[in-house]
């Protein structure tokens, strides 16, 4: 009885904690939810309802391929947006001195780690869930079930990029910064990296890249994924990461970036 | 002051003016000079066969046939469904070679590469003797074979292994041309059947009439351009189709099996076949297929979804109000 109290005791700042940051968050929320819908209806609605002449892809796979393409942008506006002052605001704005006598500062951070995190799957789910809908009136039923697949590696992405994000926001000044970083880490650190691999001569599967690890968000959406070659000989390229090794390392993206980020967060001096 | 609306407005209207000039073209589908314009636009269509009556069917059509010979799949089973999924359009312009490949090859099972061809009847033979050259558009969909279980991923005709390619249509831009397509056809036929060496290869063209192309274009999925009606018209005043008459967007062939049978199709706002209905010489109903569009249901579903988000956004500003007034009441 007495732990299970103890227990009720650790828990409740925490929701609390995710209560108000999802408060907070709710107008940054619909902003996002609206940009999302509108980025869908000019990516995936538009080119294909606008005109008599039109193109469309095969099967609806091809179709949540392309769709998905262009929402790795705001997959990186989103989590940089949410989780970038996660930390760092506390400092910058002062508002951990008024907060931190009521929690703790691990209360705090798992609060509002989980409430963004909602909010960023939530985003994710909108899109999804629009480009199911515009699927069904393009291709008609059944839905694609490899969309369920695919969104529970675009949720493990996201939390793997939001404790990366939540490392960075750990140590650095302001919100900038890490913005900067998170996107360019995204965008272009596998170019960056990729090529110096290659130029040493290796065929090394860049199982570390962030930017590579979201293609199997993509790839997932075939149903014969499994069975796709993944290395593309002619080019030497890698396509996309195996399932069970993009699960492994975006869990220890997740968890690793996340304890790296409490433990700098529990050093830093307010 | 003055002067300076009138220049803001005159502005405003020649940006306007500008972006018509810039945008109307993009959503106009009809070829310069053209009456007919395309109606196509993206969005699956789900064909449904209500009723059969197999006895019917036998004693009218062919004792030894069913719908599915004509239909594909299991079309001979009341609830069997398929899918039509446009995936492309685009402008073209077919020469006669075009057209008896496209068509005539195809729907008479000539056999081209293995005879026509190696006798000298190929693309230059052809494009040398008939000098036609047709606009049309062209329309390429996904299809699923009548079937009673659940639909497959990918449709009967995949580009990718395995499978064919997707069905592709030709629209003609303008419909009168089906005369002189039929013209050439039928010379084209009579010269190869007057060869000798075709008939030594025991092998004759068949020699068509406006009837029978009219039929094959129906089992080809005709496609038709918009005013509809118009089109139709178009189309059997061009091959003299005297058994076959045109209401609405409704077509009407009369056709000979066992017995007399009507076939009747009507078509969407679309141009695609909307529901087919074959009775015998008394009108009675044998065969029923209709559509339905998933559209529509996604019409309903945002529908719903609009009038939920101002619903909230209503039960919001209420509560926001009835707070607001209890406060300032309390105040009081």
């Amino acid at each position: 009885m007495k732990s299970l109290n103890k227990s009720k005791k650790l828990i409740k700042p925490i929701f609390a904690t995710i209560y108000i940051e999802l408060k907070l968050q709710k107008v940054k929320f619909i902003i996002f939810s609206v940009i999302t819908i509108i980025l869908f209806i000019i990516t995936g609605v538009i080119p294909y309802l606008s005109t008599p002449y039109f193109i469309i892809s095969q099967t609806p796979a091809d179709y949540f391929f392309v769709s998905t393409n262009f929402y790795l942008f705001m997959v990186i506006i989103s989590i940089s947006v949410f989780f970038s002052g996660i930390i760092c605001s506390e400092y910058q704005k002062n508002t951990g001195l008024t907060i931190l006598p009521l929690v703790s500062k691990s209360q705090l951070i798992i609060g509002k780690y989980i409430a963004n995190s909602i909010l960023v799957i939530g985003i994710g789910m909108i899109y999804f869930s629009s480009m199911a809908i515009f699927s069904y009136y393009l291709y008609g039923g059944p839905i694609l079930y490899t969309i369920f697949i695919s969104f529970g590696f675009l949720v493990l992405y996201l939390l793997a990029l939001a404790s990366i994000t939540t490392f960075l926001s750990a140590f650095m000044p302001s919100i900038l910064p890490v913005f900067a970083t998170i996107t360019s880490l995204v965008l272009f650190g596998g170019f960056v990296i990729d090529p110096v691999l290659r130029t040493l001569g290796t065929n090394l599967e860049p199982i570390y890249s962030v930017s590579y690890l979201f293609y199997i968000i993509l790839f997932t959406f075939y149903p014969n994924f499994s069975s796709i070659e993944r290395f593309r000989e002619s080019s030497s390229t890698w396509l996309f990461p195996s399932a069970e090794d993009a699960t492994l390392m975006l869990i220890i993206y997740s968890i690793g970036f996340f304890l790296l980020a409490y433990l700098l967060f529990r050093r830093r001096q307010l | 002051m003055k002067i300076k609306m009138l220049k803001s407005s005159t502005n405003l209207s020649l940006l306007l003016i500008i972006l018509f000039i810039i945008i109307l073209p993009t959503f106009s589908s009809a070829f310069p000079g053209s009456t007919y314009s395309l109606s196509l636009r993206a969005g699956s269509q789900v064909y449904e066969v209500i009723y059969y009556d197999d006895n019917l069917w036998k004693s009218t059509v062919n004792p030894l046939s069913n719908p599915s010979d004509l239909f594909d799949g299991e079309a001979n089973i009341t609830g069997a469904k398929s899918k039509l999924v446009p995936l492309t359009t685009g402008g073209n312009e077919l020469s006669e070679f075009g057209v008896f490949i496209q068509f005539f090859f195809q729907w008479f099972n000539i056999p081209y590469n293995s005879l026509l061809k190696p006798n000298g009847y190929d693309n230059e033979y052809i494009t040398e003797r008939y000098r036609s050259y047709y606009l049309s558009w062209d329309f390429e969909f996904g299809y699923w074979n009548f079937t009673t279980q659940p639909f497959k991923t990918n449709s009967d005709f995949f580009r990718i292994n395995p499978g064919p390619p997707p069905k592709r249509v030709f629209i003609l831009q303008d419909p009168s041309l089906f005369s002189r397509m039929l013209l050439d056809y039928n010379d084209f036929a009579t010269v190869v059947n007057n060869d000798t060496v075709i008939q030594a290869a025991n092998y004759s063209l068949p020699l068509v009439n406006g009837e029978d192309i009219l039929w094959e274009l129906i089992k080809y999925r005709l496609v038709v351009a918009s005013p509809i009606n118009s089109y139709l018209n178009q189309i059997i005043s061009s091959l003299n189709c005297t058994n076959a008459n045109v209401q609405g967007n409704s077509i009407t062939l009369r056709r000979y099996g066992g017995e007399i049978f009507d076939v009747e199709i009507i078509f969407n706002s679309l141009g695609i076949m909307d529901t087919i209905q074959m009775r015998n010489a008394e009108g009675v109903l044998f065969y029923h297929i209709v559509s339905s569009y998933p559209r529509n249901e996604v019409y309903i579903l945002f529908g719903v979804f609009c009038g939920m988000i101002f619903g909230l956004i209503g039960i919001h500003f209420y509560v926001k109000n009835r707070r607001k007034k209890e406060i300032a009441s309390n105040v009081r």
